[in-house]
């Protein structure tokens, strides 16, 4: 909370353009292992088709945390979905996905299904969903390590299995594999779909939420975890949330979606103490934290458009609760466009620093 | 006949039914099978005016002529009746044995599991383990003994299919209020300080009426075939009325000289009870019907 | 001395079939319009309190006093008109509704179930929803036609209806999107200004709690683990727990990492 303090804002928007400047070096020394471009889902309804993610730019780096933050119906599950193709027949998926030189969206499904688990790791927010809750936790990451080849025997896929729950920090090992996953706490039970996740040495790691279902102490031990396991194996991950805190504790980069949009991206630390979007300013601004006086939280008023509902083009789809709206807002949508290197907004209203409506609030309300 | 099952884990699978309003336009199983029963219901009805003939009287000189025969487009059976007429006449006992006993079984079953699903657990497990019970014989086999040991004619027939269906339905009832029970709106119903019998009517009712209807609709397909073999081993309607059943027993004998006029009467059951199961999984589709929402 | 709270809870147990402690000897009272929070982990008891104090679970041993009655005794009718001023906010606005009742009758169920008339509790039904938001239009619609913060606001006019003096919220706000959660609290601290509503808070979020309670309630494995002021609970943490719960969040850590050495 103290680095969301007035007085540090203050300082931040002063020596912003160093933080980027170095943030921005720390992106180009990670090479650059997944990039979406121009990605576009849609679903067909029962009369028409609706989109649900629209042009969607993300670059994933190694050895960096991309954030893709945004609140229910953003669309940054279906995203991170359709990266891995896993959408099914009702969805209409446009644009490209690179993993490296390899183009997935125009990979053979079997092709696709060793780069699952594979080459890209997956954590969802269940862990209970990925694991079979009949069979015991030890023969199912063997069989994972066997299936992508990472072992060619059973005995020596044991002793890898036994040594990648020590790795996500389980401290009883062969307990664990002997487990049935009912037995399992919830965080036990994510360290476990973390270590498949990593079982298979990938060089990207996808996680949908994987905190969300945790108790707060437990989430804060996994986002460590994850944290972690980046260090080590120069990992690049996406971590989609929907929890600003989860953003700031694990994220290098951020990227926010409003209404199936990227609106704000940039290096987490900036974007989330000093933001280009009102959108973003507003959901941080709608925090509760401590020091704020009852009944004076900034809330967004009214909600974002349904599917189906959206302005993709001629209009700002937040505009509407937009309180720095301006008559153009609703003719016009501004492209993304660049601040700072990596720090693109959506919003032209703001972006050139004009004071942020949530600005001083702490000093009215106190 | 496999499409039909007794197997209450057939609704079981489905998501609870949602919101009668948003019918829009009905799936092609609804215009079939709500085709084939109004074709039934329309025959039931108007018997004396469309029936061609007697459905009692027959000349022997008449007897068996094949299906296609001028003047009996079905043929006529052993006794010289057209057999024709006799269908149209026998959709009379057809649907009554099929409808009445549903809906018996259907209110009885439904009171009782409501019963055991809001009670206490001895009462529920009181309740359900006595169902239990009849639900381990084989339907049919039940409905034959009870058949038997009230004797036969139409009545009894329905008497021992209503108690036949009793349990099936009470199961699926019961399964429907416990899934309801541990929705968070019951828990704030109860915490209004409302009544169990005010929370029985008005919440629980309207939630488990859409399933309940689909799988007795179901259930008429089915219970028109038990009715047919209560008939055809001389447990229906008493001879010389026209009944699917009796009339498939009468033609049986003819199986090798007459094989496609043997089979008209199955070819009957077999529709009708088709049609009621079509028209009752067309209705879970429709009664289903969600916005397909898109999680994000 | 303080005058006698309006709920008070002391030495509650419920054991559950596997005779596992779910509530353990928790004691705890809210005093007429106050808040009181109670925040804890999964398995940490709170739910299960909420719901002994609700009676919609039966305690083992204990007493509850609610407005000077003894809640545990009651039974039938008199159960029943007292949970008239004993309210609940469920967690999960998207099922604590009936689905097949419009929105207006599910509030106005609240009122006929108490003997007022459908008419007049329709109408009331219409007050309630304009007094938390939400356009009266919407009374005619079904759940499933309203985004999860019109619903709870709506599951707030339901619990307003009877007029409580207790209204209970568990994991009211958990759902919700922290956007949308931020008006339901201001809409909570609005009521508590101009109401004499009591409310227990019920919540994982620390952060959550610490904005709307005046005092705070601290359980883990089914007991009060600590108790404290709002602001002195954030401030002083006395209890391991507590510290580790305040520990966990975004705050503290990345306030840890900062102090790490760079690597």
């Amino acid at each position: 909370m103290n680095s969301l303090s007035p007085a540090l804002r203050r300082a931040r928007r002063s020596s912003a353009a160093l933080g980027e400047a170095a943030a921005a070096a720390t992106a180009a020394e990670g090479e650059e292992l997944l990039r979406v471009s121009d990605l576009t889902v849609a679903f067909r309804g029962r009369k028409r088709v609706i989109e649900i993610v629209h042009g969607l730019d993300l670059s994933l780096h190694a050895g960096r945390t991309l954030v893709l933050l945004g609140e229910s119906g953003s669309g940054k599950s279906v995203t991170a979905r359709a990266i891995l193709r896993l959408l099914g027949a009702g969805a209409v998926v446009e644009g490209s996905v690179r993993l490296g030189a390899t183009e997935l969206t125009e990979l053979p499904e079997s092709s696709m299904g060793l780069v699952r688990g594979g080459a890209v790791g997956m954590v969802s927010q269940d862990p209970s969903g990925s694991l079979d809750p009949l069979r015991r936790a030890g023969p199912q990451i063997v069989e994972v390590l066997l299936r992508h080849e990472i072992e060619s025997d059973t005995r020596r896929a044991r002793a890898h299995a036994r040594e990648l729950l020590s790795q996500v920090g389980l401290r009883d090992p062969d307990r664990v594999l002997r487990s049935y996953p009912f037995e399992l706490s919830g965080g036990m039970r994510q360290r476990i779909a973390i270590a498949i996740a990593i079982g298979c040495r990938p060089r990207v790691l996808i996680a949908d939420e994987p905190t969300t279902a945790l108790d707060v102490t437990v989430q804060a031990q996994v986002l460590e975890l994850f944290a972690r396991l980046q260090r080590e194996l120069n990992l690049a991950i996406l971590l989609v949330t929907h929890d600003v805190g989860v953003a700031r504790v694990i994220g290098d980069d951020v990227a926010v979606m409003y209404a199936g949009r990227l609106v704000e991206t940039g290096p987490a630390e900036v974007v989330l103490t000093d933001p280009r979007h009102p959108y973003t300013t507003a959901l941080l601004d709608a925090l509760p934290l401590p020091g704020i006086a009852r009944g004076a939280l900034r809330s967004i008023p009214g909600q974002p458009p349904g599917p189906g509902a959206r302005p993709w083009e001629g209009a700002c789809a937040f505009a509407p609760r937009c309180r720095s709206a301006t008559g153009a807002c609703t003719s016009h949508r501004p492209p993304l466009s660049a601040l700072g290197p990596g720090r693109l907004t959506g919003c032209d209203v703001i972006a050139d620093g004009a004071p942020r409506p949530g600005e001083d609030r702490r000093e009215v309300s106190a | 006949m496999s499409v039909i099952s007794l197997d209450p884990g057939a609704t079981l699978a489905e998501p609870r039914a949602r919101q009668l309003r948003r019918v829009t336009r009905p799936p092609a199983g609804v215009v079939l099978g709500g085709g084939i029963v109004l074709v039934l219901v329309l025959a039931a009805l108007l018997a004396p005016v469309i029936a061609p003939d007697s459905p009692t009287a027959g000349s022997v000189s008449q007897r068996l002529f094949n299906v296609y025969t001028i003047g009996h487009m079905l043929g006529t059976d052993g006794q010289g009746r057209d057999v024709l007429s006799r269908l149209i006449w026998g959709a009379r006992p057809t649907l009554l044995a099929g409808v009445i006993p549903v809906v018996i079984g259907g209110l009885l079953g439904t009171a009782l599991g409501m019963l055991a699903g809001l009670s206490r657990s001895w009462v529920r497990n009181l309740v359900m383990r006595t169902l239990d019970v009849l639900f381990a014989f084989p339907a049919i086999l039940l409905a034959i003994a009870i058949g038997a040991a009230l004797g036969p004619g139409i009545k009894n027939a329905i008497v021992s299919l209503s108690i036949v269906l009793i349990a099936p339905v009470a199961r699926v009832a019961e399964s429907e209020v416990l899934r309801l029970r541990s929705d968070d709106f019951m828990e704030a119903a109860r915490a209004s300080g409302a009544r169990g019998t005010t929370i029985a009517w008005r919440h629980v009712v309207p939630n488990i009426a859409p399933p309940l209807l689909v799988y007795c609709t179901s259930l008429i397909g089915l219970a028109i075939v038990y009715a047919a073999g209560l008939a055809f081993l001389g447990l229906g309607v008493a001879p010389p009325h026209p009944d699917w059943g009796g009339m498939l027993d009468d033609l049986r004998a003819n199986v090798f000289d007459r094989p496609v006029l043997s089979l008209v009467p199955a070819a009957a059951i077999f529709l009708a009870s088709i049609g009621f199961n079509l028209l009752g999984s067309g209705l879970r589709r429709m009664l289903d019907v969600r916005e397909r929402e898109v999680a994000a | 001395m303080r005058p006698a709270p309006l709920l008070a809870a002391e030495h509650l147990v419920k054991r559950f079939a596997n005779g596992v402690r779910a509530v353990d000897d928790v004691s705890l009272d809210v005093g007429a319009g106050e808040t009181v929070g109670i925040v804890g982990e999964s398995g940490s008891g709170k739910s299960t309190t909420a719901k002994l104090v609700l009676r919609l679970l039966d305690a083992d041993a204990g007493t509850l006093t609610f407005e000077g009655r003894d809640l545990r005794a009651l039974r039938g009718a008199a159960l029943r008109s007292v949970r008239r001023r004993l309210q609940l906010v469920p967690q999960n606005p998207q099922t604590s509704f009936n689905p097949r009742l419009r929105i207006g009758d599910s509030i106005a169920f609240n009122l006929t179930v108490h003997g007022t008339a459908r008419r007049a509790a329709r109408a009331r039904a219409a007050e309630l929803l304009d007094q938390v938001g939400v356009a009266t239009a919407h009374a005619r619609k079904y759940p499933h036609e309203l985004s999860g913060g019109q619903l709870q606001r709506c599951a707030i006019a339901r619990a307003l209806a009877t007029e409580p003096a207790l209204v209970i919220c568990d994991e009211a706000v958990s759902s919700l999107d922290k956007s949308v959660q931020a008006q339901v609290l201001n809409l909570f601290a609005e009521l508590q200004r101009d109401t004499a509503i009591a409310f227990l808070f019920i919540s994982h979020d620390l952060a959550v709690v610490e904005h709307v309670a005046d005092r705070v309630v601290v359980m883990q494995e089914g007991r009060v683990v600590e108790e404290a002021s709002a602001a002195r609970l954030w401030e002083h943490p006395a209890h391991e727990y507590t510290r580790a719960l305040l520990d966990a969040t975004p705050e503290r850590q990345l306030a840890r990492r900062a102090a790490l050495p760079a690597a």
